[in-house]
């Protein structure tokens, strides 16, 4: 343990929670676009979360989280990268790193997209929510979902694109009339 | 530029298959260099990697609803304890953060969420990672409607309340004990092998590598004794019903304890307010129902939305007693109130591959007509089918009297009445003459080989929907003949419509006003393996 590694106060643990649950999503948008695959990005936000944690003496408090955030999560990135990069496609340094710096600028679209994404569920039927949350839940994949739901691979992928087109329309749309509006 | 791309199929395809991890090694590659030099492919790239991410964030909310209602900070203490109990507890960092948990929630929360409301908040995080241990798998059926879901990770259940408003969830225990829950149920999961059943019916398989199952009622201790069972509660009484080896009932209300073993094919009732006073009552029945609908449901997986054995007692049909995958029971849909048909004995012989020694049909006749709404409208979306079974039987006829059966699935009714006939409703089944038919749309297209009386037929339809129209087919199978297991290489009879598809709500069973016939083994599936999957034929 380094010395700035040290045991946080009950009070700054609290806040720090809270502030970690509030970039929950965006910090986890933020390292998925440099990774892609869930199971990877799972891997590295969990990781980040504890690299935050145990080095939570540093953030300045009157700086931005989800800025100093960015910053553990792309080191664990490049952390990844290096011990996992024969395991599955990944993209190389120079494309992350541009990613990461544009994905960084763009928290605030992140958030909105996701609560348009939240206005937009509402004018998919049960059934199509209930096809997504099977498919986005769980650690299955869309072949042992298919087979699980007594359908076709290929069909479930095609009613899926469908499906995530036909919301990523509804999101833009949203999105614009608030910038209108 | 970015709107260019939008719709540029070819880069979305590109996309779709690196989400998918389908994408080859060239293609990867190719798709990274366009990625480098086009900022607009980025931003698209990013945009569509927010609408991942963000499923992911709306699914796993969704999983905990049941803590929706709650303030926010409750949502959030769940969501981080979800997230955390991911992590093995061996790891010493992530043990680390189960007590900077246990510090928050005790600074944080004056009551812990539900699930965990069992735990105060001064308890160790050692304590309360013991508490909340995965327990066991679960495994729902696709039309069940959560009140309060299971605490699940992975398909893995954790203790804690589960409500279940409609259909059938089997919790398989790790200590080798399977509990299905037939909604609307309510049961508290103490252990990997203790649950409390609140409301509701449950029926339990104690398998043979268990060490045994403690089923808590309100009045007493069900202990087993290597067995299958089934357990009613409703507001004034429990009733237990034993299918194999036997149970001890422990009453724990009144001075002294009262034990009763009940054993295989005997079921009693206890009222709440004598628990220690067992009243003998007919062994079966509904409980028995539901382990024929659990088999049947295993057996078909999660592609059998709706089902309909017609296992009520015999007599008349009963309201919402009988299948799954329905948001009530069945309705007069053409004469207002009244009876609805007969239930009655099924002849002990196999169809299909069928055993129905011992079980239920329905018959219908003189007009009867009936409807029953599914639990989740069915919307079919291009490339998408559903399919509906059901054997049919027609019993003796008169020359030229109306002796039809129509089965339909019904869009929703533009009009409150009942009588009328909605439009859009695909609907097949049999002429007055016998013959098959399909109607989709209105568009009627038979077959010029009639069925005999007396024979039972298995009828499977399906319903497909393309870009440009949509399709009804029916395959009639005649007695003896082997139902295809992959789809039928000919149909019966074909008919097509390019009207727009609906959303099935409803099916309608109506018959002729001469009509005499039996209906069995009624299925909605979205899958043709779904609706012929037979235990027996697979076997």
């Amino acid at each position: 343990m380094t010395s700035r590694d040290v045991q946080p106060e009950a009070d700054d643990t609290a806040a720090f929670m809270t502030l970690l649950m509030q970039h929950r999503h965006r910090l986890y948008a933020f390292i998925a676009k440099q990774l892609v695959n869930p199971a990877d990005v799972e891997d590295v936000f969990q990781k980040t979360s504890i690299v935050l944690w145990k080095k939570m003496a540093e953030f300045d408090p009157s700086g931005s989280f989800f800025h100093w955030a960015c910053g553990v999560a792309f080191n664990e990135v490049r952390n990844f990268l290096t011990v996992q990069r024969r395991s599955r496609l990944h993209f190389d340094l120079d494309l992350i790193e541009l990613l990461a710096e544009e994905s960084k600028q763009e928290d605030k679209t992140t958030e909105a997209r996701l609560t348009a994404l939240q206005h937009c569920l509402q004018q998919c039927s049960e059934h199509q929510q209930a096809i997504l949350r099977r498919c986005y839940l769980g650690p299955e994949s869309i072949t042992d979902v298919a087979a699980a739901l007594g359908r076709e691979r290929t069909a479930l992928y095609k009613q899926l694109a469908r499906l995530k087109e036909k919301l990523l329309d509804c999101i833009r749309l949203r999105l614009a009339r608030e910038v209108v509006g | 530029m970015m709107s260019g791309l939008i719709r540029d199929p070819q880069f979305v395809t590109q996309l779709d298959a690196l989400i998918n991890g389908t994408m080859t090694e060239a293609e990867h590659q190719s798709l990274q260099q366009r990625l480098k030099s086009d900022a607009a492919a980025r931003a698209l790239f990013r945009e569509r990697m927010d609408l991942e991410t963000s499923l992911r964030t709306w699914a796993t909310e969704q999983a905990s609803q049941p803590l929706v209602a709650a303030p926010a900070t409750r949502r959030q203490q769940t969501a981080i304890w979800k997230y955390l109990s991911r992590w093995p507890i061996g790891v010493s960092a992530a043990a680390a953060c189960l007590v900077l948990l246990s510090v928050w929630w005790s600074l944080r929360s004056p009551s812990p969420p539900e699930q965990l409301a069992s735990q105060p908040p001064t308890k160790s995080a050692v304590e309360l990672s013991r508490s909340t241990q995965a327990v066991g798998q679960v495994i729902e059926s696709s039309d069940c409607r959560w009140t309060t879901r299971p605490m699940v990770s992975s398909q893995r259940f954790t203790t804690g309340t589960v409500r279940l408003a409609s259909g059938a969830a089997e919790f398989r225990f790790d200590s080798g004990t399977n509990v299905i829950l037939e909604g609307p149920c309510e049961m508290q999961i103490e252990s990997a092998d203790t649950a409390r059943l609140l409301a509701g019916n449950v029926f339990v398989d104690v398998t043979d590598v268990s060490n045994g199952f403690t089923l808590l009622t309100p009045e007493a201790r069900i202990l087993d004794d290597g067995t299958q069972y089934a357990v009613s509660l409703d507001a004034d009484s429990t009733e237990v019903h034993v299918f194999d080896g036997s149970v001890i009932w422990i009453a724990e209300r009144g001075d002294s304890e009262f034990e009763d073993r009940i054993g295989s094919g005997e079921a009693k009732r206890f009222t709440r307010a004598a628990p220690n006073r067992p009243h003998r009552i007919p062994f079966g029945q509904r409980q028995f129902v539901r382990r024929i609908e659990s088999d049947i449901r295993n057996v078909a997986g999660a592609g059998l939305l709706a089902y309909d054995g017609f296992e009520n007692l015999a007599g008349q049909l009963r309201r919402g007693r009988s299948g799954f995958g329905w948001s009530s029971g069945w309705e007069s849909a053409g004469r207002g109130r009244g009876p609805l048909a007969a239930v009655i004995d099924a002849p002990d012989d196999v169809v299909f591959d069928f055993e129905r020694r011992g079980r239920r049909l329905l018959a219908l006749k003189a007009g009867d007509d009936l409807r029953r709404s599914l639990a989740q409208p069915l919307e079919l979306q291009s490339g998408e089918s559903c399919f509906v079974s059901v054997l049919v039987s027609r019993q003796a006829a008169e020359a030229g009297s109306e002796m039809s059966l129509q089965i339909s699935l019904e869009p929703e009714a533009e009009t409150d009445s009942r009588r009328v006939r909605r439009p859009h409703t695909s609907s097949f089944g049999l002429t007055a003459d016998g013959f098959p038919f399909v109607n989709s749309g209105d568009r009627i297209a038979s077959t010029a080989t009639p069925i005999a009386d007396g024979e039972t037929y298995l009828c499977v339809f399906q319903y497909a929907v393309d870009d440009l129209q949509s399709t009804a087919s029916l395959r009639v199978y005649h007695p003896g003949e082997v139902v295809d297991q992959n789809g039928p290489t000919t149909w019966t009879v074909t008919g097509s419509s390019s009207s727009h598809p609906p959303r099935f709500v409803s099916l309608r069973l109506a018959t002729g006003r001469a009509a005499h016939w039996h209906v069995d083994e009624l299925r909605i599936a979205s899958s043709w393996y779904a609706v012929v999957s037979n235990e027996h034929a697979n076997n």
